[in-house]
């Protein structure tokens, strides 16, 4: 469904310009399940970035086989959802957003997928300063998913929130895989919640892709020096 | 809270202020332009709480309708300069670029020039009334909020919910006016209260240089450029009473607009 | 900026409380001084007396003739004089011991190109009028010449008070452009000194003047528009003259250093109607507008009594006729004058003709409070007979008189009856066609025929009967609404001796005539 081949991305000028991504090929097949590790500063945002073409890229290509609006089939949520909100827009009217051309009863569709990430009507006239960060990521989370993508980008989603948050997302996110067929990219540098959730996983460092591993038997098993010693 | 109290203390003295000038007709003790020649130059006291000017007209009476002038100048062109401010630094700021950089030197340029000079051309082209002035002060003040709207924009247009909304494909009116204006509207608030209190200052010192509102509509400031005559002949009055109160205005939207800058609402 | 503004307002305010509480501040030039520092209202172009008129041509000039202290003209320059008896020759025989402040002697060649100079379009100098009907000038030697009428015209001998210019200094040179006018030789008491344009003129006395050699040393103008600077500037002593208004009068009383003349004066105010504004079409609606002035009021309130009702252009002269209509306060007159004319009055209280409201703006020049307070308290009257009316105090170099619909106007002559009125009111001195004062475009063809006759005639009783009869014309047909004369009050300091009061003309001119006679009683 995704693929990239062969892309790289510079940025600055002259003598300031730096490679971020080197000759990154991957692909992610309808729903897969797929993470994408690397310690802070490899290039893991950016490549998210690219994909959602809000960058463009030097070198390379990245194809998306799904034909109509690339952003109803495609969408991303962002690690800091205190700033994925606007601060004075209410849950509905932020969750309402996307949703401006569907035809028929939007409030009652949001109302319905509210549950989904377990919030409930009474959040929908908070502000997001009147919710919890949990709360906030959820609501970030729902928002993106409402067009019902077909692939969903994760970018360190979890990273901030406490470890039963955490689990919670992480369940739902496997949940949304499983009932909707989403596909979904998880990038994040935390190993545990990628060895739990993911079925193939990209390991970055310094801008390349230095291995790729399919899970087998609930473990993956990696060749590259540097992941082994991330994995371990 | 100490400051709170005083922050209310100035919002009550101006809610005041534009109160009675607002419903001068009901406070006024004559017509405004009723001119007795028997009573010129009275001193505060009977029948004239704040005494009478060089043609019998009642000092108090014009206060208050002089203030109704001078205010609704005031608020008139603030929000002309408002619209002018927002429209100019929207564009600026939102498509960046070239465009951006000719925009701001170009507002550069007219910052630099004093806004005296813009005032005088405007008035020698198109005789000032009462909306003449109010045109000339929106037009001519609109600089500092084109810049704010213009930075606030540029911060605001890389936040990830405008990344987000662009990805939604939200019109990008709605992105200027539901996420860069709306997360804009604090420091615009502030800037704009400033303004208002530049506006009473513009307008008062403009007609005190009797350049300013026609002489025959009393405003606070023409109201200061007759009592200039008046003050030789010692008729304090008639400059002091106006001058107290454009003082009190002033410092009161200054005031409230210095607090709502330290709390950020 | 913000504590600018606070600042900047704080110290108004203190201002205006200091300024309340009394101001002292006396003296701060030197006193020794042997000298006269004049408040000037305003500053000239130039010094060119046939191109403008200044209060400094009294000073710096002479002509054959002098108004003396009843304004009669009598004999200066010129020695004596004979008439024909077909009163249309004049022979002049010139004083043969003047010499211009250059030196060189004054001689009749003098005299006859002052007058072609005046004559001379190139020129346009504004008193070509007062010598149109001058036919020929002939030099009999170096000091007597003969000048020849083409009709008889006894206003002449007036009109020879205008200043004597030396022939040798427009040589080849543009009147109209000549340094001279920037830098005059006359003949008169005082000569040019300095002139710092925008600030002061500074004339020293001439010690070869032929009259009386003048006591004080210098004469300062210095330029003051601001009347409320002016009368400061007297108070402290900075000045030592200085034209008053009226409601500053009181508070120089006070001022021990002071003395206060209150000079009766020919210098009236009025609204000029610009008769290129259909309004003023109909005389009735220019009769109604004449009627809704309350004058005892504006003399009361707004001259303080430093005045008079006026409603002739010659009330103060020997030929004033007082049996005219003299258009005082009836507003029912005025009220039903507009309804003939068709000006009808709506619900909202204000006159309509044709869905026309009836109203107009009264222009007047911010610089004379006087004006201004006038014309506002005019408009403020008209509302009453359903007029509504605007007032526009400009400054002077904004106003064009001519494109006002109705301009609060002061003129009047202490002189011949001409003077100051076939000028003003004959069609042939229209604004627009020519270089008169007639800025409203006047035009009555029995108006025109009563100036000529009066300026033409030669006998007093007849040239009487006609200016009498011309006040009866333009009372009937008004030009102006007249309003009141105006006195000169004069703030002068205690220790000058030998002012003369005479009655004076527009704004209080003329009172420095006599200068040369003045004296510090105590320098
Ligand atoms: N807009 C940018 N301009 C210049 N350098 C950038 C920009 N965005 C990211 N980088 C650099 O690219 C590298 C990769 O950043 P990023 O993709 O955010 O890494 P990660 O998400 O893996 O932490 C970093 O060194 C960062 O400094
Ligand atoms: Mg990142």
């Amino acid at each position: 469904m995704l693929k990239i081949e062969h892309v790289a991305k510079r940025y600055g000028r002259g003598r300031q310009r730096k490679g971020v991504l080197e000759d990154i090929n991957l692909s992610i097949g309808k729903g897969d399940l797929v993470g994408l590790v690397g310690e802070s500063g490899s290039g893991k945002s950016t490549l998210a970035r690219l994909i959602m073409r809000l960058e463009t890229m030097d070198e390379g290509e990245i194809s998306f086989s799904r034909s109509g609006n690339f952003y109803d089939s495609c969408q991303i949520v962002f690690q800091n959802a205190t700033a994925a909100l606007n601060p004075t827009w209410t849950v509905r009217a932020s969750l309402l957003e996307p949703l401006r051309l569907m035809k028929g009863d939007r409030e009652g569709y949001i109302k319905e997928m509210l549950s989904l990430v377990s919030l409930s009507d009474v959040h929908l006239d908070r502000l997001p300063s009147e919710l919890s960060g949990g709360e906030r990521q959820r609501v970030n989370l729902l928002r993106s998913i409402l067009v019902k993508p077909e692939l969903l980008i994760c970018d360190e989603i979890v990273s901030s929130l406490d470890r039963l948050i955490q689990k919670e997302i992480v369940e739902l996110l496997k949940r949304l895989n499983e009932e909707m067929g989403m596909a979904i990219l998880f990038i994040s540098h935390d190993l545990k919640v990628v060895n739990y959730l993911c079925d193939r996983v990209y390991v970055m460092k310094d801008g390349r892709i230095v291995e790729d591993s399919v899970k087998q038997d609930g473990t993956f098993v990696f060749s590259h020096p540097y992941a082994q010693r991330l994995f371990e | 809270m100490k400051s709170n109290k005083i922050f209310i203390f100035w919002c009550a003295l101006f809610g005041l202020i534009v109160l009675i000038t607002v419903f001068a007709n009901l406070f006024s003790t004559y017509p405004v332009n009723e001119m007795n020649m028997d009573k010129v130059y009275m001193a505060p006291g009977d029948g004239h709480i704040l005494g009478t000017d060089h043609l019998g007209r009642d000092v108090f009476t014009r206060l208050l309708h002089g203030g109704k002038v001078t205010l609704t100048v005031a608020f008139g062109s603030v929000l002309l300069s408002l619209v002018i401010g927002v429209m100019y630094g929207s564009v600026s700021g939102y498509v960046g670029g070239w465009v951006d950089s000719a925009m701001m030197r170009l507002l550069e340029a007219l910052i630099s020039i004093p806004s005296l000079i813009f005032v005088l051309a405007f008035q020698a082209v198109m005789q000032g009334g009462m909306w003449g002035m109010t045109f000339i002060i929106g037009v001519t003040g609109w600089f500092t909020t084109a810049r704010i709207v213009r930075s606030e924009f540029i911060r605001l247009k890389e936040a990830d919910y405008v990344k987000m909304a662009r990805m939604f494909g939200t019109p990008i009116w709605r992105i200027i006016t539901g996420h860069l204006l709306r997360n804009s509207v604090t420091p615009l608030f502030v800037v704009t209260i400033f303004n208002l209190a530049g506006a009473v200052f513009i307008e008062v010192s403009l007609s005190f240089l009797g350049i300013g509102i026609p002489p025959s509509i009393p405003s606070w400031g023409n109201m200061l450029y007759n009592a200039q005559n008046d003050l030789l002949i010692g008729a304090w009055w008639i400059g002091l009473f106006p001058g107290l109160l454009i003082f009190f205005t002033v410092l009161s939207i200054n005031f409230i607009g210095e607090m709502l800058k330290d709390s950020r609402l | 900026m913000r504590k600018r503004q606070v600042v900047i307002i704080a110290v108004l305010l203190l201002l205006v409380v200091l300024a309340g509480c009394g101001q002292k501040k006396e003296n701060s030039t030197d006193a020794s001084k042997n000298q006269l520092i004049y408040a000037s209202e305003s500053e000239f172009d130039g010094l060119n007396p046939i191109l403008e008129e200044t209060n400094v041509d009294a000073l710096l000039f002479r002509g054959l003739f002098r108004f003396n202290e009843d304004n009669e003209a009598t004999t200066d320059i010129a020695q004596s004089y004979d008439m024909s008896d077909d009163k249309l020759t004049y022979t002049f025989k010139l004083r043969d011991d003047i010499t211009f402040h250059d030196g060189k002697p004054l001689t009749a060649e003098d005299a006859i190109f002052t007058i072609e100079s005046i004559l001379d379009d190139n020129n346009a100098s504004y008193l070509k009028s007062d010598f149109t009907e001058v036919d020929a000038l002939k030099k009999i030697d170096d000091y007597q010449f003969e000048l020849k009428l083409k009709r008889p015209f006894t206003p002449i001998l007036d009109k020879l008070t205008v200043p004597i210019l030396p022939k040798h200094a427009f040589i080849e040179e543009d009147m109209r452009t000549a340094s001279f006018n920037s830098h005059p030789i006359g003949a008169g008491p005082y000569q040019f000194g300095e002139w710092n344009r925008g600030t002061n003129l500074t004339l020293k006395a001439f010690d070869q003047f032929y009259g009386l050699q003048p006591s004080i040393g210098q004469v300062i103008f210095k330029f003051i528009p601001d009347s409320n600077v002016r009368a400061i500037q007297l108070a402290s002593g900075e000045v030592d003259i200085a034209l008053l208004d009226p409601n500053q009068v009181a508070e120089m009383e006070k001022k021990d250093h002071l003395k206060i003349y209150d000079i009766d004066t020919a210098d009236y105010r009025g609204m000029l109607f610009n008769m290129q504004n259909e309004l003023w079409q109909d005389v009735r609606v220019r009769q109604a507008f004449s009627f809704a002035i309350d004058r005892a009021q504006v003399v009361k309130g707004i001259l303080k009594g430093y005045g008079e009702e006026a409603y002739s252009p010659l009330q103060k002269h020997a030929f004033h006729n007082d049996s005219i209509e003299n258009y005082s306060y009836d507003i029912e007159k005025a009220e039903k004058l507009l309804d003939a004319a068709g000006w009808l009055k709506a619900e909202d209280g204000f006159r309509y003709k044709d869905d026309q409201k009836l109203s107009f703006t009264i222009t007047a020049p911010a610089s004379d409070a006087v004006r201004v307070n006038m014309a506002n308290y005019l408009a403020e009257g008209y509302k009453s007979i359903g007029a509504q009316v605007e007032v526009a105090a400009l400054d002077w170099s904004a106003i064009t008189i001519d494109d006002t619909d109705a301009f609060m106007i002061g003129w009047g002559s202490p002189y011949d009856a001409d003077h100051h009125t076939y000028s003003l009111f004959h069609s042939s001195e229209s604004s627009l066609t020519s270089s008169g004062y007639n800025y409203g475009s006047y035009a009555n063809a029995k108006v025109d025929e009563l100036l000529e006759q009066g300026r033409l005639s030669t006998d007093v009783e007849e040239r009487k009967a006609s200016y009498l009869v011309f006040q009866e014309a333009l009372a009937e047909d008004p030009a102006f609404a007249f309003v009141a004369y105006v006195d000169a009050v004069y703030g002068i300091h205690g220790n000058i001796e030998g002012v003369k009061e005479r009655t004076l003309g527009h704004h209080g001119s003329g009172f420095l005539w006599n200068v040369e006679e003045w004296k510090w009683n105590d320098r």
